[in-house]
């Protein structure tokens, strides 16, 4: 009979945990780079003075974040085949939580765009900077340091829900446990594992943030 | 400070998971005499958990109106009959009966599960009351005629987590590519979607499919195993594996299994010498 937790399993397959880590990593981050660039068009979008521009960024932002990303990774993998588009598991993953994370990242530029205050731009433009000017040297500093706490806290939950792509078979860290769950039955050794995995990378990605906050805009701090 | 405090606290957290899993894990051990054995528990409270799946027809659906139906629910309802019992269902993953019964959260695990030699060293199984044969699905149009052409790096075999093809195929087609899916209708819809070459299922279940998709599935025969499905229930509980191996018995001579077999598969016979 087996037993419920074995210490030594995370040694007996460190190669294929360690592969999963990395793959959930590499992931992450394309993951997090392509909701940076879906949300910043969500924001310009719903930010555009074309009604129709603003009402399909609008209807992106709600759509996005009123549904669950696996609808996104199964419609993608599995559903657009029938249309003829083929993704590769891993690209539909980074599209689907790009594009579900782009949403929420569209409302956070625009929260930290509102934050900043209509009387920065015109102080800015009394100085006699240029629109581009002013939004790359007056707001945009402005912004990401009002934005940066809620950046971070969106980079780590598009990391954590990294594992959401197990269903689509990429080899992430929750789909590697999966599999040795499946052929050991240690479960509760694997995803304990698996647990203390996640939660040292988010510490790590937390401190790391930590670590910019304070170098970049430390000295700030409090002057908004 | 902040920082080692922050430190300090996931160490904490780190421990207490640990000291967690400690302690289930030793809860376990031998049940009979640290904890009430299932069969008096059953009599006691006449009510039967069961764990099973969905979405494996016949042997178990959830029908429109949310109620499950199928071969397996029929036998637990007939198990649940005769100990007075009533029976709680507990739909699962594949993957999930056997932590299910590891961890005591059903009575026993009703959800064709066949014998494997690492799944006998998790949890005990009572004599066989099927022996459905599985066979590789793949989609009609595709150039693979036998099993031994499968054998190829250029074939992908797409499976259900929980099931016993990750230890049987390796050894069958080597050189064939395994994907797990979470589920089997995951399994089944990358098949269709063509991202696997090849999934593996009973007979009965790929005549479902084939049905439910005309011309577009087809079965490569011969089967490539016969399964041993059995009621899974936790070790260490020797009163209630031997009353149920007992009712299995019982079930299978008196007839009530064919005669449940015909209603659901449509004939032919669960036991195959």
């Amino acid at each position: 009979m087996t037993s419920l937790f074995d210490p030594g399993l995370f040694w007996r397959y460190r190669s294929v945990i360690v592969a999963g880590a990395a793959t959930t990593l590499l992931l992450g981050a394309c993951s997090v780079a392509a909701s940076f660039v879906f949300g910043l068009a969500g924001w310009l979008l719903k930010a555009s003075k074309l009604r129709a521009l603003a009402w399909v960024g609008g209807a992106y932002v709600e759509a996005l974040r009123n549904t669950p990303d696996l609808l996104y990774i199964y419609g993608l993998y599995f559903g657009l085949v029938t249309i003829g588009v083929t993704f590769s598991a891993f690209t539909s993953a980074v599209l689907a939580l790009g594009i579900q994370g782009g949403a929420y990242i569209a409302e956070i530029i625009r929260g930290a765009f509102t934050a900043v205050g209509h009387e920065q731009r015109v102080a800015a433009r009394a100085l006699g900077l240029r629109p581009w000017k002013s939004l790359a040297y007056v707001e945009l500093p402005q912004m990401l340091r009002v934005a940066f706490p809620a950046l971070g806290n969106q980079v780590i939950s598009t990391l954590l829900g990294t594992a959401l792509a197990s269903v689509i078979a990429v080899p992430e860290l929750t789909y590697q446990s999966q599999i040795i769950g499946d052929s050991t039955y240690q479960y509760f050794s694997v995803f304990s594992v698996d647990a203390v995995i996640y939660l040292v990378l988010v510490q790590v990605l937390t401190r790391l943030f930590h670590l910019i906050d304070h170098l970049w805009f430390g000295p700030w701090r409090g002057t908004v | 400070m902040r920082g080692r405090r922050r430190l300090a606290s996931v160490v904490v957290v780190i421990a207490v998971l640990a000291a967690v899993l400690v302690a289930i894990d030793l809860r376990q051990g031998p049940v009979s005499g640290q904890n009430e054995e299932i069969l008096q528990k059953v009599l006691r409270t006449h009510v039967l958990t069961v764990g099973t799946i969905s979405g494996n027809p016949p042997w178990s659906i959830t029908k429109p109106n949310g109620e499950l139906d199928g071969y397996d629910i029929a036998i637990a309802k007939l198990i649940g009959h005769d100990l007075n019992a009533k029976v709680n269902f507990v739909v699962t993953s594949g993957a999930g009966r056997i932590p299910a019964l590891q961890t005591r959260k059903v009575d026993l695990v009703l959800a064709e599960l066949n014998y494997t030699g690492p799944r006998s060293l998790a949890v005990a199984y009572t004599q066989v009351y099927s022996n459905p044969i599985s066979q590789f699905l793949v989609r009609a149009s595709s150039p693979y005629k036998t099993i031994e052409s499968l054998n190829s790096p250029a074939v992908t075999l797409g499976y259900a987590l929980g099931g016993n093809e990750a230890q049987i195929w390796p050894a069958m087609l080597p050189n064939a590519k395994l994907q797990a899916f979470t589920t089997v209708a995951d399994a089944e819809q990358a098949l269709l979607s063509g991202r696997v070459t090849a999934t593996g299922e009973t007979d009965i279940l790929n005549r479902e499919l084939i049905k439910a998709h005309p011309g577009l599935l087809r079965a490569i025969n011969p089967a490539y195993i016969k399964g041993f499905v059995g009621i899974g229930l936790p070790y260490g509980d020797f009163d209630w594996w031997l009353w149920l191996d007992r009712w299995v018995a019982y079930f299978n001579y008196t007839g009530q299994n064919q005669k449940l077999w015909d209603q659901y598969m449509g004939g032919g016979s669960p036991l195959v010498p």
